[in-house]
């Protein structure tokens, strides 16, 4: 006994003052391990309080630079307590008021109870009506205050989290990387990364590093490795952990990538044709093409889309959502917009990111555990599956019989076997293709290719389930925003009744879908803990969540379209200050084609 | 075991990780009190180091900890240096509050209290110079400003503004080193060097004419007009410019400055406040005029600090390299210092009592007799070589024997510590103004205040207005966490009056928070 406790008190000494763990030393000290929580359940339960903590983030227009510190407040106070002790509800929004208050953004906690009690209970209206109940107010401010109390213990009271972002914007600066969309995909990287683990194994420093490295990768720009501004040098780097964490990074793209490897040859054999198109001289072409133009739809996107960046876990599903609206030869050169705006595709998919919100999305833990996730990686294949088939399909017309037949495979409820063996087929050969050329650039821009319009993808993504606190909160924008959402609205009720016929959904259900979305998640993740691979029971909401995002990334556009005009008397200065506070890139460039989006789209 | 419900919280578990308890420290005596928090000496008891607690108060807290400490926080874990107070570690207490009868409040253990640990240290500025009879010596002096613009410079260095500089925020120790404290109004300036920063901050007297003019927009040069100020206090042996608010601050900038024109201060016109307290008449700088007695580089150098145009005045670093602190006499060693005795007056709650009925007894007594002015200027002489050296003994500052004879250990001498009294006589006797500047001048480091009657009539009549700040313990004990009143809180002199009154921390809290 005595020796134990010697052992474990000379390590934590050892940390005393180091927030950083290898992999193993974060396995073996977690509590919650001790208390029969698997490593999946945690890292799905790390989605679920980052999405948590992201959406409360959002509805109290915190910057994402808040978010991020609320989320680090939480990664850290389960490296020391016991997720089976402490549920992660309270704490996610105990870490999100003390977030609020240590980056000097403070929300007054009435407001922060109430906001987080709100989005906990969206889906019950009647529970989440009863925090205007006096004394279940007071409850749960005396929880709140409590749990600050025991936050702040466990994390030593040590306020200065250090974000990557910093690092990465001046190392990109230094180094002179001007493309745009090698700047938001290492963004996105940044913030992917945060719902990991790896911010619990490296400083910010090495994070900013690897995500410059895989977006310059994947954008095939040559990060210089001679002379004066040699890459790395512009981070405070050893290259031993740089190496390391390269790695990491790599494999959990990698893994990623190769549970979607599959739509990688039908990008290749039918994109090219048709989304070359516009950028004719670009040698990547596609690959560039679909990312560029969504990387420039999320930069696009105003201040509180960059708070929806932070979220990974709906990558997949965007980036075929993004795949089949760019197989389109309508959209080639209008490739956002047209995905945005054509649900019929993207409906279909868009249920199952909602299921991978909840379950599978968790990128990061495919590494650590990917023979135990073969079922949810078979849930992300499945979205595959139905891409494959919208993208082969061409024409729209025929889309819609997919997409029926996907919908009604959701609501039956029976769509795992279905999916399952598809998702065999369809995921072998790619997985053989990344093998071979594992150690290629090129195989790794595939790769990465799909994780790059993922993230993209996940701005989009991130509008649209961002847009209900923008309505609500926007003040510099009200009134274009109506305006928008009434042509939109508009916009979307034609195409819909053009391209779908399943869809019954409309306009109307916006808050209620919202809510739906966000309460799933949540959900999701309880139905996780009892029963691991049945995520698909909390599908069926998914649809309603879809429309609900799609109007809302219409809205977007919309407001993102205005929204270059404000931006652009600013200094660079300005611009890299702002991109920090609200942790999007956004750059002046744009300004002329946000305008020319805007005049296409209308 | 399954995933813990939400609402539940692991609070009974003693964790096996995290901030230490406070019962690692042994609480030696108390050193320090204000309305908001308490100073303690203590002795970590396993290495028998000594600290100085300082209490964190949570009680009126709607929002939870307080987001002043907080900002403190974050400040001190970020500054490293020699001449910056080190913040050594939070630590909480386990249980629950106990009351003075030793009875439990009401609560578990998540609501017992909160301290910032800090390195101990015998003295402040203010109560050091306010000993009887103390004089410092050039060398002495320069080795003080030295530190003191070190430590700055390192503040501004790491885009940090102090915005509490004066004397009862500079602590000594008695090795002779000055280590800036109390950040509880620091600000990081990094990421809002355009933002809009709150005016209301510094102590009335050492606050600089930009923020008295109301500017939102200000840097590190408003640290430097402190530290002219407090620069020339040594020099002088008093404060100089003594506003009881800030119209009246104001006036007596302008009276030794100067009245502020485009010509000297372009953009001064369009300050705010400028309109409000426009000078009635063009005044001339006459800073020369008034401390001609002071030595050419000093005064050059106090120029060049109590620069009207903050643009214009000097930073820290060109500070550190005027010619004041490289002509003879050279800043002495800090370790040739005198060590001083140090005097914390209030051990027990009982003592202090004792202490008032003294003082009061002794502030009647003196209220006849007001003694002169009794903190003396400088032993200099210009023109001659300095009588003392280095190292040399203060005259009438019984200096502690060097050597193992370490202060806390000592008990105090019955009858309470004698600096209390003294220091209100004193305070009380030559300035009325100085009125409620409590501890900080009258009862040296870590002054009692806020509670109780003033200890001098001094601070009964200048109350509200008199600047110095009971809030002055140099650990910011006085600085309350929260609204209440002024930024010093309800013990209240700290600040002054501001015009919007009270709220001003609230303002900072909420609304106006930068």
């Amino acid at each position: 006994m005595d020796g134990k406790s010697k052992t474990i008190s000379k390590l934590s000494c050892e940390h005393m003052h180091s927030w950083y763990f290898t992999k193993e030393e974060l396995e073996k000290f977690s509590l919650s391990r001790k208390d029969g929580i698997t490593e999946r359940m945690e890292s799905e339960i790390r989605q679920l309080y980052c999405l948590f903590v992201r959406d409360i983030g959002i509805r109290l227009k915190l910057p994402q630079m808040t978010i991020a510190t609320a989320i680090m407040f939480c990664h850290r106070f389960y490296l020391h307590q016991s997720l089976a002790k402490n549920g992660w509800q309270t704490i996610a929004t105990v870490c999100i008021f003390l977030a609020s208050k240590v980056e000097d953004t403070p929300c007054p906690l009435d407001h922060v109870i109430r906001v987080a009690h709100g989005t906990m209970y969206r889906k019950d209206p009647a529970t989440a009506q009863r925090i205007h109940q006096k004394d279940v107010f007071e409850k749960q401010k005396a929880l709140i205050l409590i749990g600050e109390r025991l936050v702040l213990a466990t994390i030593r009271f040590d306020f200065n989290i250090q974000h990557p972002y910093r690092p990465l914007l001046d190392a990109m600066k230094k180094l002179g990387i001007t493309q745009k969309e090698v700047k938001q995909v290492a963004w996105n990287f940044v913030n992917d990364w945060l719902k990991t683990t790896l911010c619990l194994q490296y400083k910010p420093q090495y994070i900013a590093a690897g995500s410059l490295y895989l977006a310059a990768k994947l954008h095939n720009v040559k990060l210089p490795v001679h002379g004066a501004h040699v890459w790395w040098h512009q981070f405070d780097v050893a290259p031993k952990p740089l190496e390391a964490i390269l790695h990491q990074m790599r494999e959990m793209v990698h893994i990623e990538a190769k549970l979607f490897a599959h739509p990688i040859p039908v990008k290749q054999n039918e994109v090219p044709s048709e989304v070359k198109l516009p950028i004719s001289n670009s040698p990547d072409s596609v690959l560039n093409q679909s990312s560029l133009s969504l990387n420039s739809s999320s930069s696009e996107i105003g201040e509180p889309n960059d708070h929806l960046q932070v979220d990974s876990s709906q990558d997949m599903g965007s980036i075929h959502t993004e795949d089949g609206a760019t197989s389109y030869p309508e959209r080639s050169s209008l490739n956002r917009i047209a995905g945005r705006n054509s649900p019929s595709q993207t409906n279909s998919k868009e249920s199952k990111i909602k299921h991978g919100d909840g379950v599978i999305s968790c990128t990061q833990q495919i590494p650590f555990n990917s023979l135990s996730e073969i079922g949810s990686a078979a849930k992300c294949v499945e979205q595959h599956v139905s891409i494959c088939a919208n993208s082969s399909n061409i024409f729209n017309d025929k889309i819609s019989n997919q997409i029926s037949i996907n919908a009604n495979m959701r609501s039956e409820g029976s769509l795992h076997t279905d999916v399952d063996s598809k998702s065999t087929q369809c995921a072998e050969p790619p997985t053989t293709n990344c093998n071979c050329s594992n150690d290629s650039l090129n195989v790794d821009s595939l790769c990465f290719d799909q994780r790059l319009s993922a993230s993209a993808a996940d701005n989009m993504e991130k509008a649209s389930s961002v847009q209900p606190v923008q309505k609500e909160v926007d003040h510099l924008c009200v009134e274009h925003k109506m305006v928008d959402i009434a042509r939109i609205n508009d916009l979307l009720m034609k195409k819909r009744k053009r391209q779908r016929e399943t869809q019954e959904q409309d306009i109307p259900s916006v808050d209620l879908s919202e809510e739906d979305w966000i309460e799933r998640e949540l959900e999701s993740g309880i139905i996780i803990q009892k029963e691991a691979d049945h995520a698909v029971t909390s599908d069926y909401l998914s649809d309603e969540g879809w429309i609900e995002r799609e109007l809302e990334s219409g809205i977007v556009i919309g407001q993102t379209n205005n929204k270059p005009v404000d931006l652009d008397g600013l200094s660079e200065d300005d611009w890299i200050e702002r991109e920090l506070e609200s942790g999007i890139i956004v750059e002046q460039g744009p300004a002329g084609k946000k305008q020319k989006l805007k005049s296409s789209f209308c | 075991m399954a995933v813990a419900a939400p609402g539940q919280l692991n609070l009974d578990e003693t964790p096996s990780w995290g901030s230490r308890s406070v019962d690692c420290f042994e609480k030696l005596e108390q050193i320090g009190e204000g309305t908001y928090g308490q100073v303690y000496m203590a002795k970590e008891t396993e290495t028998n180091e000594i600290v100085a607690l300082k209490k964190i108060r949570m009680d009126n807290e709607r929002e939870g900890f307080p987001i002043t400490a907080i900002r403190e926080i974050k400040i001190l874990k970020k500054l490293h240096h020699q001449n910056v107070i080190q913040l050594k570690e939070i630590v909480t207490s386990p249980g629950p509050e106990r009351d003075e009868q030793g009875k439990p409040i009401e609560g578990n253990k998540y609501k017992g209290s909160i301290y910032m640990v800090f390195e101990y240290m015998d003295h402040d500025l203010t109560g050091l110079s306010d000993r009887p009879g103390m004089r410092f010596t050039v060398p002495q002096i320069k080795c003080y400003m030295r530190q003191l613009l070190t430590g700055l410079h390192y503040c501004h260095v790491n885009q940090v503004l102090h915005r509490d500089i004066k004397g009862s925020n500079l602590l000594i120790d008695n090795e002779g080193n000055l280590k800036l404290a109390d950040f509880g109004l620091a600000r990081s300036f990094s990421s809002d060097h355009n933002g809009n920063l709150t005016n209301r901050v510094i102590t009335l007297w050492y606050r600089p004419p930009e923020l008295l003019l109301g500017s939102t927009r200000y840097g590190p040069a408003v640290d430097m007009w402190s530290v002219g100020c407090i620069f020339a206090e040594l020099l002088n042996g008093k404060p100089i410019l003594t506003g009881k608010n800030e119209p009246e601050q104001l006036s007596k900038i302008f009276e030794l400055c100067g009245t502020p024109d485009e010509l000297i201060w372009p953009g001064v016109t369009k300050m705010p406040w400028y309109n409000n307290f426009k000078p009635q008449r063009p005044m001339k700088r006459r800073v020369k005029e008034f401390y001609k007695h002071f030595d050419r580089h000093a005064l050059d150098l106090l120029e060049k600090m109590l620069t009207l145009d903050p643009s214009q005045r000097i930073s820290a670093k060109d500070a550190l390299d005027a010619e004041y602190f490289w002509t003879d006499p050279l800043p002495c060693d800090p370790k040739s210092l005198p060590k001083y005795e140090a005097s914390h007056e209030f051990q027990t709650k009982k003592k202090r009592q004792q202490q008032r009925q003294a003082e009061e007894a002794a502030k009647r007594q003196k209220l006849q007799h007001p003694p002169p002015h009794s903190r003396l200027p400088p032993i200099q002489n210009p023109g001659q070589p300095h009588q003392i050296r280095p190292g040399q003994p203060m005259h009438n500052a019984p200096p502690v024997a060097a050597g193992p004879s370490h202060h806390y250990a000592k008990p105090r001498g019955p009858g309470g510590p004698n600096r209390y009294p003294q220091g209100g006589n004193q305070g009380g006797g030559y300035n009325p103004n100085r009125g409620g500047q409590g501890g900080g001048y009258g009862s040296g480091p870590y002054p009692q205040q806020g509670r109780g009657p003033p200890p001098y009539p001094g601070g009964a009549m200048g109350g509200a207005g008199a600047p110095r700040g009971a809030g002055g313990s140099g650990y910011g004990v006085g600085g309350p966490n929260y609204p209440q009143g002024g930024p010093y809180g309800a013990s209240g002199p700290g600040r002054g009056p501001n015009y919007p009154q009270g709220g001003s921390r609230n303002q900072q809290q909420y609304g106006n928070w930068q």
